[in-house]
């Protein structure tokens, strides 16, 4: 018998001015968190809501992270490529480079909450949130302990406008955000008495949204319920605002700027 | 707490690599035995404003020439990916095949050519983006040797490509796929030499892991690429089994964005979990391939690791290789390659040594294979490990695959 899984927790933070980024933050190891990005600063806030919402603060030694990777560093990619072509290869700037990397993200999350758990980071676009989950998923049904499914997205107006003169923006499809959902073992979470927000039914994945869909439905053993039409939103804030709909879902994600597809389907509690 | 069960035994049944040795597993693998280092002079960028100059870049010819730096990796990934396929007899992938590849950069090695043409609209900016994204090399292997399940792109700094093969190992134990062909690619760029140059983190002279004398990392570049199936399944349509892939554990620091963790707890964590899934004790670890980057810290948190998780005796007995000083830190692809060379290791009885040791360092009392290889023919099970930027750390516990028995 397959090990129910579902979300205990979710946190969202959109757009927050300054004053309130840094309120979210406030108290979590300063001294890291001084040399984290926008991006990094959003998936802590982030993270510290939904490990809240679910209850689980301080973080359970096996809480686990499975986070996602947009166009969130391209900025300081492209900062740190022209500092390097521009001032030369001998003036690098290491807080700089440092933030270049995409699993930087989880790792401001883990120190700023003492996570020691199994932790990756998938880097598929936008995509990488549901990948991610899927990666969860199987994990907590496998035995794991709970796991924080993050991302977080942060677009300088150097990318907005090469994704605007792409076509691939439209209005909203590109938020400022940090998202956390807890995914954890349905046992687990009715032992402690956690309130599940929504049941995971399924995930899949394919070359194509049919192909996704019908792995999901598979991996669920039903039909999936009829998908939102798919954008190009980036798939962790898709998933942390439909969580706000109760009901059975099917969140399908095939962005045309990368290839792939995922689906994810949701049950009422 | 320990992992909940005893992992699915998985099977690499094929393997291949590109690396400054070249393209190829057994000219990565001749290069290690014999003891030789591809480690010289950077020629693809000028590098004679840094403090050093050092790197092992893969060979001439091996891209084809006028190949934009950002599709280095791309290139390195699709010839290893076409070498592991051939090698399991998998011409050709249907539905049920996945792929994780492991990178720092993917396709972002930009060089020149993109950042001067900066972030310029129009037409081509759709193919530019997406093709200087981290997932582009994963795609391209994707459409080119016919992957149709997930193909994913997974980036944990040093530790991507055993992050990707844990991912891999989790998704063939779910029956989520029947293949999963898994490992990581960079190339070496610039971005990446004057990155590590801000941090200090060359070596000056030569990497030395576990010499007193230790100064800093020489770059690398290339790609690994495994094919993983379940043991039951390469049984059945009669595969050679290289290997068994016993089990794999990660962990963070939660420590530091790139020191790390002194104490090696982040490295301790996902050793245990990769022993405990793959019911291994540390005892019965005949090799261990370190990560070995020959940075002051990390030799130091390497060895404390070691003897947390298995005893300081044992620690100080086990042979441990870091083959890093003859392929470079070759980032994104260097787990899938050190795992490459522990799959040889087990086949082979062979332990590749660790190159440019001369003075032992009492604070990392290990075994280092200094100089030459040594025959281990009892040898039944390889740690392979890898700590990245981010306390990001990777623990992969290989066995023997017995002539095709797991």
């Amino acid at each position: 018998m397959r090990r129910a899984v579902v979300i205990t927790g979710v946190g969202l933070v959109e757009a927050p001015t300054p004053e309130a980024l840094a309120a979210d933050v406030a108290g979590l190891s300063e001294t890291h968190l001084r040399h984290a990005d926008r991006v990094g600063l959003l998936a802590v806030a982030a993270a510290r809501r939904a490990l809240a919402d679910a209850r689980l603060l301080p973080a359970p030694e096996d809480l686990g992270l499975s986070f996602g990777v947009g166009f969130g560093t391209y900025d300081v990619n492209a900062r740190h490529q022209r500092r390097i072509l521009e001032e030369g290869i001998a003036h690098a700037s290491p807080a700089e480079f440092t933030l270049t990397l995409p699993n930087m993200t989880a790792a401001f999350v883990s120190i700023a909450f003492g996570i020691r758990g199994e932790t990756t980071t998938f880097a598929d676009g936008t995509l990488a949130g549901a990948t991610a989950f899927g990666a969860a998923l199987d994990r907590i049904r496998a035995g794991s302990g709970p796991i924080l499914v993050g991302g977080a997205e942060s677009l300088s107006p150097d990318v907005v406008a090469a994704l605007e003169a792409t076509g691939l923006r439209s209005p909203g499809a590109w938020p400022e955000f940090g998202a956390g959902l807890i995914l954890e073992a349905a046992d687990r979470a009715a032992q402690r008495g956690a309130r599940p927000r929504a049941v995971v039914a399924g995930y899949g994945a394919g070359a194509d949204l049919q192909g996704a869909i019908g792995a999901a439905a598979r991996d669920a053993g039903a039909p999936a319920p009829d998908a939102r039409d798919p954008d190009e939103t980036p798939s962790a804030y898709r998933l942390a605002t439909h969580l706000a709909n109760a009901g059975a879902q099917t969140l399908a994600f095939a962005p045309a700027c990368f290839g792939g597809a995922r689906a994810i389907i949701l049950r009422a509690p | 707490m320990l992992p909940p069960r005893v992992g699915e035994p998985i099977a690499i049944t094929g393997c291949g690599a590109v690396s400054a040795f070249g393209v190829g597993v057994e000219a990565l693998w001749t290069g290690l035995i014999e003891g030789r280092s591809a480690v010289e002079r950077v020629t693809r960028f000028d590098a004679s404003p840094c403090y050093t100059q050092l790197a092992a870049e893969v060979p001439a010819g091996v891209v084809p020439a006028g190949t934009l730096e950002g599709d280095r990796a791309t290139t390195y990934a699709c010839l290893a990916a076409r070498e592991a396929l051939r090698d399991a007899g998998l011409g050709q992938l249907l539905v049920g095949s996945d792929l994780a590849l492991g990178t720092t950069l993917g396709g972002m090695g930009w060089g020149e050519t993109y950042a001067r043409q900066g972030w310029a609209g129009g037409p081509a900016a759709a193919a530019r983006l997406s093709r200087l994204h981290y997932h582009a090399p994963a795609q391209a292997v994707a459409a080119q040797v016919g992957i149709q399940g997930e193909v994913t792109t997974v980036s944990a700094a040093c530790a991507s490509s055993l992050n990707a093969i844990a991912h891999g190992a989790v998704r063939l134990a779910a029956r989520r796929c029947d293949v999963a062909v898994v490992g990581g690619a960079d190339a070496l760029c610039a971005f990446v030499y004057g990155g590590f140059a801000s941090l200090l983190a060359l070596a000056r002279d030569a990497a030395r892991p576990f010499d007193r004398r230790r100064n800093g990392l020489v770059l690398g570049e290339g790609a690994g690429i495994l094919v993983l199936e379940r043991v039951e399944d390469a049984r059945a349509r009669g595969a050679r089994i290289r290997a068994i892939l016993g089990g794999c554990g990660t962990a963070g620091d939660a420590h530091h964005l790139t020191g790390p963790h002194r104490e090696g707890e982040g490295l301790r964590l996902a050793m245990v979990r990769a022993l405990t899934a793959a019911a291994v004790a540390p005892g019965d670890v005949g090799h261990v391939n370190a990560h070995g980057t020959a940075t002051p810290f990390n030799d130091r948190m390497e060895y404390v690791a070691l003897a947390r998780l298995g005893g300081e005796a044992w620690a100080r007995r086990v042979p441990v290789s870091s083959t890093k000083p003859a392929t470079g830190h070759a980032l994104g692809a260097a787990g899938a390659l050190e795992t490459i060379a522990c799959v040889r290791a087990l086949e082979t009885g062979l332990l590749p040594p660790t190159l440019n040791f001369g003075e032992p360092d009492p604070e990392c009392p290990v075994d280092s294979i200094p100089g030459r290889a040594r025959q281990v023919p009892e040898l039944r099970a390889a740690l392979n490990l890898a700590a990245g930027f981010g306390g990001q750390n990777a623990a992969i516990l290989l066995r023997r695959a017995d002539g095709g028995r797991a």
